[in-house]
């Protein structure tokens, strides 16, 4: 694969299921994103909140789904590369009863860009996200737009 | 107030994507057999490999111990055959030309960049 030793900018998503369990549907539109080479998956990682508000974390087994077999292919996707302060962050964001699912991918998409503007003699600057709150401001949407 | 708000001063392509996945991928496999599973039972070929996603869909769903019935999710076999470079290449009875065949297909992976590639090939041409 072209650009292939070049590492794509890496993310992150961070979901909440407040009723505790997932449908799965999400899985089957990340697996397409997989399957073509647009993203890999470094890390999968869940955390459940219980009642208490105590905090454990689940495995890609344990985590309550209505469709298996739209998770099912993701097992063996836990790294651990998330710390205990990493889950607190998100635990803190979620409310008692409500599981978390938590996806480190690289972009994998823009490797190849990334060995073309290099082997051509660019240099990359830098990249990143650009809060969508700013661009909203910039093109004065407000509320009463959407 | 602009949009870009870091400074832009370096350069911040890194060469690491094989390491990174690599180290990942053992991550991956460690964590997976401290759940209890069996290492063998590691499903390398699925999405849970950071290495084989250059496979594409035609092998990235057949992992040995894919719970979901492998029918209903195999590819056709003409598909499956396509994906040429990510499957083992076939066994040659010249242990130097299986050597070699080894070594393309993990270039064409991404596990070898092409310098390890050439240094290897060199290695087992005797050069």
């Amino acid at each position: 694969m072209d650009g292939s030793e070049f590492l794509g900018p890496v993310d992150f998503l961070a979901v909440e299921f407040p009723t505790g369990r997932m449908s799965g549907a999400g899985f089957r539109m990340l697996r397409g994103l997989v399957e073509a080479g647009t993203i890999v998956v470094l890390d999968l990682e869940f955390v459940l909140k219980a009642a208490d508000g105590s905090v454990t974390r689940l495995s890609l087994e344990d985590v309550p789904v209505t469709s298996p077999e739209d998770t099912s292919s993701w097992a063996g996707s836990y790294s651990g590369i998330l710390d205990e302060s990493d889950l607190a962050l998100v635990s803190e964001a979620i409310a008692p009863g409500s599981l978390a699912g938590i996806l480190v991918y690289e972009n994998a998409w823009a490797a190849p860009i990334m060995a073309e503007i290099t082997t051509s003699g660019a240099r990359l600057l830098g990249s990143g996200r650009i809060d969508t709150d700013d661009l909203s401001d910039v093109l004065i949407i407000s509320p009463d737009d959407v | 107030m602009g949009l870009i708000k870091t400074a832009l001063k370096t350069a911040v392509a890194v060469k690491t994507a094989n390491v990174v996945h690599d180290r990942i991928q053992r991550r991956k496999q460690a964590e997976w057999v401290a759940a209890g599973h069996s290492a063998e039972s590691f499903p390398g070929q699925n999405l849970g490999d950071a290495t084989a996603t250059v496979v594409g869909s035609a092998t990235g769903w057949l992992g040995p111990s894919a719970s979901t019935p492998v029918a209903a999710v195999s590819p056709p076999p003409v598909q499956y055959q396509s994906a040429g470079p990510a499957l083992p290449a076939p066994a040659s009875a010249d242990p130097v030309l299986a050597q070699l065949q080894e070594l393309g297909a993990l270039k064409e992976r991404g596990i070898l960049t092409e310098e390890e590639f050439v240094a290897q090939k060199r290695r087992i041409l005797g050069m």
